[in-house]
């Protein structure tokens, strides 16, 4: 062969590479940033990256002016498992799409799709690239979809993740906005639909689309958007042997206060149920009343949801938190993660601002998502279950979908509404003849004293409302057993898209 | 006021949906003021105690 053809290959490729671009190097992290090729080798295994198109460039007239056409991507393994991963590269045509890097990310897509391999994408950039030669190639179009159309096919199909680092404007941040899992870092900003008269104008901070429920984890830096990542895909993967308990495990009941009436932080209660260091929580910051997080129990990868008593609607469903619990379970159904719920649930928010926030269109969400799940569902009813609220956090009624598993701890209280609401209605003459407010809580409070024992946890086992009434330090043991008995099952066909609200 | 308190020390207790919901404290410093009366209904994002 003849060593010039062989010389120029190699010469094309180190322009690509960051050691032949000293500058831009030096610019990025000037930013703050990484450098595309940074954020790769950070996520994936050492040397286990496998490039494609890296020779690829937008306008073959200007070698060297756009290295990869400004999109790495290729095939990796991380912590062992294959993934497709791929960045925009924020340094050429400032991270913009072009014809001719989209068809890399279309054929990085078929290749997720082919193998369920998940999908990483470092997501910010500038949208649409203005002045775009599209210089066509000899293959034509290489992969069966495009880029939305593929997204929308691995959905529920493969994990697809982005890391929004930096500015993501159009076609960039609907790239992002289209995966299940977005994790931001600090000072990003997002805006899926731009205007061009506006110049981009009405972005609004990844800080701002966190408090809406669109960014699901903000994280300082690029580094720990990657840690971000690798535990999120190893939610997905990798089932362990076994796990430790927390500390404090031992102790979950004493996080339940004695007072009724007292607020505690339900996350106290995962953090001392699941495996030490396991509880990966998202959207924490948007519809609070309600936790969603991924964790391990004895190494075995569960979704975990549970009402938020500390919250100021004291875990109530209003419709965000209702949007919030159904996206999950229909996440973790897709790709096979056993549910768990805690349940603490004065009900769904009513009156007339939840029916003005749309509680008549959002409250059936919840119910629908776990009518059509088919991963298991162990429910632990700690303390409250009026109304309709438990059954959206365990399944409705004596269908084949109830929980496998539905405990209560023996501070459970339950009923067609509060025991003080009851009371308004039981004594309401009382109530009414009430000179003072003082004078009607003293009558609700002592209807709650007097009824408390019909609802209360023995009561409620022998009934048989609950599958049993467990103490709280039985319950891990307990539910990680059952999890030994239905083992992960990994369907051939995907069973359903996962909604993006 | 003037009363220091610990990161995570309750400051107030606000009532909500019949549950005594405490407010606990960001950082270790002493109450400078307090904005709100016993019994005062209050809005998400009202300042209600402030320290330094």
């Amino acid at each position: 062969m003849e060593q010039r053809l062989i010389d120029e290959i190699l010469a094309a490729r180190s322009q690509a590479y960051d050691h032949d671009r000293p500058d831009l190097v030096s610019d990025r992290h000037g930013r703050g940033h990484l450098t595309a090729r940074q954020r790769i080798a950070l996520l994936v295994d050492d040397g286990s990256f496998k490039e494609y198109g890296v020779l690829a460039e937008g306008d073959p007239d200007s070698p060297g002016a756009a290295p990869a056409d400004g999109l790495v991507g290729g095939v990796a393994t991380i912590d062992g498992q294959p993934a497709v991963v791929m960045s925009y590269d924020l340094s050429v045509h400032t991270g913009t799409q072009s014809r001719l890097n989209t068809r890399k990310v279309e054929k990085l897509i078929f290749l997720s799709h082919q193998h369920r391999w998940p999908f990483v994408c470092f997501a910010a950039g500038d949208g649409t690239r203005t002045g775009d030669v599209g210089y066509p190639g000899f293959f034509g179009a290489t992969a069966p979809f495009g880029v939305f159309d593929g997204l929308a096919e691995l959905s529920g199909w493969a994990p697809t993740v982005a890391v929004v680092a930096g500015p993501a404007r159009a076609g960039n941040a609907a790239l992002a906005l289209f995966c299940d899992f977005i994790v931001a870092t600090e000072g990003s900003f997002l805006i899926a639909v731009a205007s061009v008269e506006g110049g981009g104008d009405g972005a609004l901070t990844a800080e701002q689309h966190e408090k809406m429920g669109d960014v699901d984890l903000m994280v300082a830096d690029e580094a720990a958007a990657v840690a971000a990542v690798r535990t999120y895909l190893g939610y997905w993967s990798t089932d362990l042997p076994s796990g430790p308990p927390a500390p404090g495990a031992e102790s979950i009941g004493a996080i339940i206060p004695v007072n009724r009436r007292q607020a505690y932080d339900v996350r106290k209660i995962l953090t001392a149920f699941a495996d030490q260091d396991s509880v990966f929580e998202l959207r924490r910051n948007w519809a609070k009343s309600l936790v969603t997080a991924f964790a391990r129990l004895e190494g075995r990868a569960v979704g975990i949801f549970a009402n938020q008593p500390l919250s100021t609607i004291g875990g109530a469903l209003d419709s965000d938190a209702s949007d919030k619990l159904s996206r999950f379970v229909e996440l973790c159904d897709a790709y096979e993660l056993p549910l768990i719920s805690f349940i603490d649930n004065p009900g769904y928010m009513v009156g007339p601002e939840a029916e003005r926030a749309g509680i008549a269109r959002h409250h059936g969400r919840p119910l629908m998502a776990l009518q059509h799940r088919s991963v298991p569902l162990y429910s632990i009813q700690i303390r409250k279950a009026y109304g309709l609220g438990p059954f959206a956090m365990s399944g409705y009624g004596a269908n084949r979908l109830v929980p496998e598993l539905r405990l209560a701890w023996p501070t459970v209280e339950s009923g067609g509404m509060s025991l003080e609401g009851a009371a308004s209605l039981v004594r309401r003459k009382e109530i009414r003849a009430a000179r003072s407010q003082e004078e009607v809580n003293a009558i609700r409070e002592d209807y709650a004293r007097s009824v408390r024992d019909l609802s209360s946890g023995l009561r409620a086992g022998r009934t048989y409302s609950f599958d049993d009434i467990v103490l709280p330090e039985e319950t891990r043991g307990l539910v990680a057993s059952f999890l030994r008995l239905a083992p992960r099952s990994h369907p051939t066909e995907k069973k359903h898209y996962v909604d993006a609200l | 006021v003037g009363d220091p308190v610990a990161k995570g020390g309750t400051v107030l207790i606000m009532e909500s949906m019949k549950m005594e919901i405490p407010l606990e404290a960001t950082q270790d410093g002493t109450i400078a003021e307090i904005r709100c009366k016993e019994g005062q209904p209050v809005q998400e994002g009202d300042i209600l105690v402030v320290l330094k």
